[in-house]
């Protein structure tokens, strides 16, 4: 390899980020037509460019943005906006940790779980001598796991009208404990919202309580993050999900 | 209601399918705006920039070619050259431009139905942070000086009293660290 070599292949990430004058990058860029190896050198690099923007900081931008992006383009501005969340549902992440939030939740809220826990999840609600609430409508889903979490599973209790969301697991792997099981609320589109963050008992079960029913989302999904507080987007796929309805 | 992929979207926008504008801006219209800003830092500026650039997309889609190019990347270095350009004051297509010509194929088959595309999106960002976050300081400033700032690698060394040759170093190092560990996390496979 020449001199000249070394010195344009040196030059070909300044090239990919457009960071060289004109006549530099018109000879980096002949090069690349004949060079055996820096074409794939070039490649490379061009794909990390290609995602740097994926490591600014977000900001949200104005509301009205994308009606006016819509009106431009001259179509109606009714088109409802996919991921759109309902009112009852945070659009940011609530400060509060989860935890804290459940404790928080109505009389009728912690009514209803003190109903549910005494008559047994898993047994079915109204499974017992004391009177069912009649009113109560529950859908129920179940979360199935894969991979290194084919053994757990979860058992999803949403009383709607009440606005709380039980979650029942088991056979969920032990972890240590510099990590937690964060539950994430998956919208239509979008960012995963954080649920809650849970540790398993030592039969690998636990119940997650969440003050708030499911509208909106279309799934829930767990992975495994840093205790204690998780992550506020998942670093990892999810090997224990399932879908809403 | 079925998620669409990249690809999907490509589609209907070429067939100037509404739903497919609002999709897109529902998908990319946040890290747009996120892009713009930082260039700009200027939030009138930025919110022009993201509304030429998705006007743009929509105006050209019968062109764009899916198997010449991947979607997300091309409407964020869109919207990144065109930041600069307002930023920098230039009209003309300048070498400072990052090629939009250059950008990788789109991969060939993504399932539109997979509902943790989005979660797939999130742990990638967090991931590019991370990588971003461990280079040393001096090489991410001169790729964020190049990238955000339109700045040539000239004008970095002047700003940064090195050699010129030491800053194409830093951002060949920058950009191979980021690689390499994307690469480790299985991200740079189809992008």
């Amino acid at each position: 390899m020449t001199a000249d070599h070394d010195e344009l292949e040196n030059s070909v990430a300044a090239f990919v980020l457009g960071a060289l004058e004109d006549q530099e990058a018109e000879e980096v860029r002949r090069h690349l037509e004949t060079c055996p190896t820096c074409p794939t050198l070039a490649d490379g690099l061009r794909r990390a460019v290609g995602v740097l923007p994926l490591g600014v900081e977000p900001t949200p931008p104005p509301a009205d943005l994308r009606d006016r992006i819509l009106a431009a383009a001259g179509v109606a501005a009714s088109t409802p906006a996919v991921g759109a969340r309902p009112a009852v549902v945070p659009v940011r992440r609530d400060t509060t940790r989860p935890w804290v939030r459940w404790r928080q939740a109505s009389a009728a809220a912690a009514a209803i779980i003190a109903f549910a826990l005494g008559a047994g999840l898993g047994l079915g609600i109204g499974r017992t001598t004391a009177p069912p609430l009649a009113s109560t409508s529950v859908a129920q889903f179940t979360l199935s796991g894969t991979g290194q979490m084919e053994g757990a599973h979860g058992s999803v209790f949403e009383l709607r009208r009440e606005g709380v969301t039980f979650v029942q697991f088991s056979g969920l792997p032990p972890i240590t404990s510099d990590r937690v099981y964060e539950l994430w609320l998956i919208p239509p589109s979008g960012q995963p919202v954080p649920g809650a963050v849970f540790a398993p008992d030592l039969r690998g079960g636990q119940v997650v309580v969440l003050g708030h029913n499911l509208a909106g989302y279309k799934a829930l999904a767990v992975t495994e993050e840093a205790a204690p507080s998780g992550a506020s987007a998942p670093t990892q796929q999810p090997q224990l999900s399932g879908a809403l309805g | 209601m079925r998620d669409l992929s990249d690809l999907e979207l490509v589609r209907g926008l070429a067939d100037r399918d509404a739903s497919a504008l609002a999709r897109l801006y529902d998908r990319y219209g946040g890290l747009s705006y996120s892009v713009a800003l930082r260039v700009l830092g200027d939030s009138g500026l930025a919110e022009d920039t993201v509304q030429e650039c998705f006007l743009k997309v929509w105006n050209t889609a019968t062109a764009f070619d899916p198997q010449r190019g991947s979607l997300r990347t091309w409407l964020l270095t869109l919207v990144r050259n065109r930041a600069i350009d307002k930023l920098r004051g230039r009209r003309s297509r300048a070498a400072r431009e990052i090629d939009l010509a250059a950008i990788e194929p789109m991969p060939a088959a993504r399932s539109g139905s997979d509902p943790w595309e989005e979660v797939a999106f999130a742990a990638e960002q967090q991931a590019v942070s991370d990588a971003l976050a461990r280079l040393p300081a001096e090489q991410r400033q001169a790729v964020e000086l190049a990238y955000y700032g339109g700045y040539s690698h000239r004008e970095i060394a002047q700003m940064t009293k090195v050699p010129l040759s030491t800053v194409k170093g830093r951002m060949r190092l920058a950009l191979e660290k980021l690689h390499s560990y994307l690469e480790g996390k299985g991200l740079m496979d189809d992008r």
